[in-house]
């Protein structure tokens, strides 16, 4: 039953990632709603629990995404499995900080990755400190915002 | 670790999922998984869409309450300006039709051009792209390459991906997207790049010509991407310095792009 729960949450934030996410950026920056999703479903359920589900919604992301197929997936799947052994081998128990921390570690690798790739993809990235920092704060918002409700759903 | 329990690992598993997708993606073999997936998503991702796209508006709405009047009086203003262009065209138009009808220039008529209205369903996710995501594709008519505007024919953008009944609409305000325009009032020529928050630029524009805020810059129809005559905005501000080779400008675009809620397709 849980399984189908994140299954649909996930889902649901590819949903709104593409349509009520717009409209909330702040000079041109959106947050990664399921990127920080992911990120606080792997803190509480392990990356090996919950793989095909992310699998499937970072697939869905993809495909309403305007990037190259698959640039988004194998970003989000990198940072997903890193930051898992991340948390595992360094922290022993969750707590709010810790998810901030990792919030903050998941956006950077995902954006390293999306730059990587990006590259291998042969496409144009733009890089911007400031939309960088801006999306950064604008993902640990949203995390905290989730925190208290994926922490009383999920577990 | 055994190979078999390497390839049954969840991140090996998943990159190889994902990389066999790429290849199948590539052929375009993924084709039929990819209509079917959109002929689920797009009701709901239409829905979704909307009801927030009426929500924001509502939102900017009340937040704009105050600059309402002084808006209101630009407006008129502005309204009086265009009224006297207006009827200085209808006569020019008139004085063209009659020269045409006098030399008989039947080869100077444009081609015919169909208009397929389109629901916005969505946009890009990531912070990299502008895309724009419709609820119409290949069997209402829609091909790759199809230009984008809203009425009045002020563009929006063009076709770059398209599906059974949905289509992906590439900005003009995408950092990939190049657009040759002019400026209209001087007829010089230039290169339209999107940029972040929504704004554009025209680079290489020649050094020595004369810019100025205001003037209003239109596809020129070089390199046949675009029709020419297409409305994309007015400069902003200009960015010259005599170290470089051309001048650039700041664009402010005729599209709200946070406000677009239907576009039309050219299809011809």
């Amino acid at each position: 039953m849980k399984s189908i729960l994140i299954l649909f949450a996930l889902l649901f934030s590819v949903i709104l990632q593409t349509t009520l996410i717009p409209f909330v950026a702040v000079f041109g920056v959106v947050p990664n709603l399921v990127l920080v999703l992911i990120l606080i479903l792997i803190i509480w359920k392990r990356f090996e629990n919950i793989w095909w589900m992310v699998l499937l919604s970072v697939l869905s992301l993809d495909l309403l995404s305007g990037l190259p197929f698959g640039l988004i997936s194998l970003s989000l799947i990198i940072t997903a499995y890193l930051i898992d052994q991340f948390n595992r081998n360094t922290f022993s128990e969750i707590k709010f900080w810790i998810i901030i921390s990792l919030i903050v570690s998941g956006s950077l690798i995902y954006f390293i990755s999306l730059f990587i790739l990006s590259n291998i993809f042969e496409i144009g990235f733009v890089f911007s400190l400031k939309y960088l920092l801006i999306e950064i704060i604008y993902n640990l918002i949203i995390s905290s915002i989730f925190y208290v409700g994926a922490k009383k759903i999920f577990c | 670790m055994p190979m078999k329990k390497i390839f049954t690992h969840p991140f090996i598993l998943s990159l190889l999922i994902i990389i066999s997708l790429i290849l199948f993606n590539n052929q375009g073999w993924l084709n039929p998984v990819k209509n079917v997936f959109y002929s689920f998503i797009v009701p709901g991702e239409e829905f979704s869409y909307q009801v927030f796209f009426k929500i924001n508006k509502f939102l900017s709405f009340v937040s704009s309450v105050n600059t309402l009047e002084q808006e209101n009086i630009n407006l008129k203003e502005e309204n009086k300006i265009l009224l006297g262009k207006l009827v200085k065209l209808e006569e020019e138009a008139k004085e063209n039709d009659f020269i045409r009808k006098q030399i008989d220039l039947a080869s100077s008529k444009l081609p015919l051009q169909n208009l397929i209205l389109a629901n916005i369903v969505g946009q890009d996710s990531s912070n990299l792209r502008r895309y724009f995501l419709i609820n119409k594709g290949l069997r209402d008519g829609i091909e790759k390459g199809d230009v984008v505007i809203i009425s009045k024919n002020i563009l929006v953008g063009q076709i770059t991906e398209v599906f059974e009944s949905f289509s992906k609409i590439q900005s003009i305000i995408d950092s990939n997207s190049r657009v040759n325009a002019l400026i209209q009032e001087s007829n010089i020529n230039g290169m339209i790049k999107g940029e972040q928050e929504n704004r554009l630029i025209i680079d290489l524009l020649p050094q020595g010509e004369i810019i100025e805020n205001g003037q209003l810059v239109v596809t020129s129809g070089l390199a046949g991407f675009f029709p020419r005559g297409l409305l994309i905005g007015k400069i902003d501000k200009i960015i010259s310095s005599d170290v470089q080779i051309s001048q650039i400008a700041k664009i402010k675009p005729a599209v709200d792009f946070d406000k677009l809620e239907r576009v039309f397709i050219i299809t011809e």
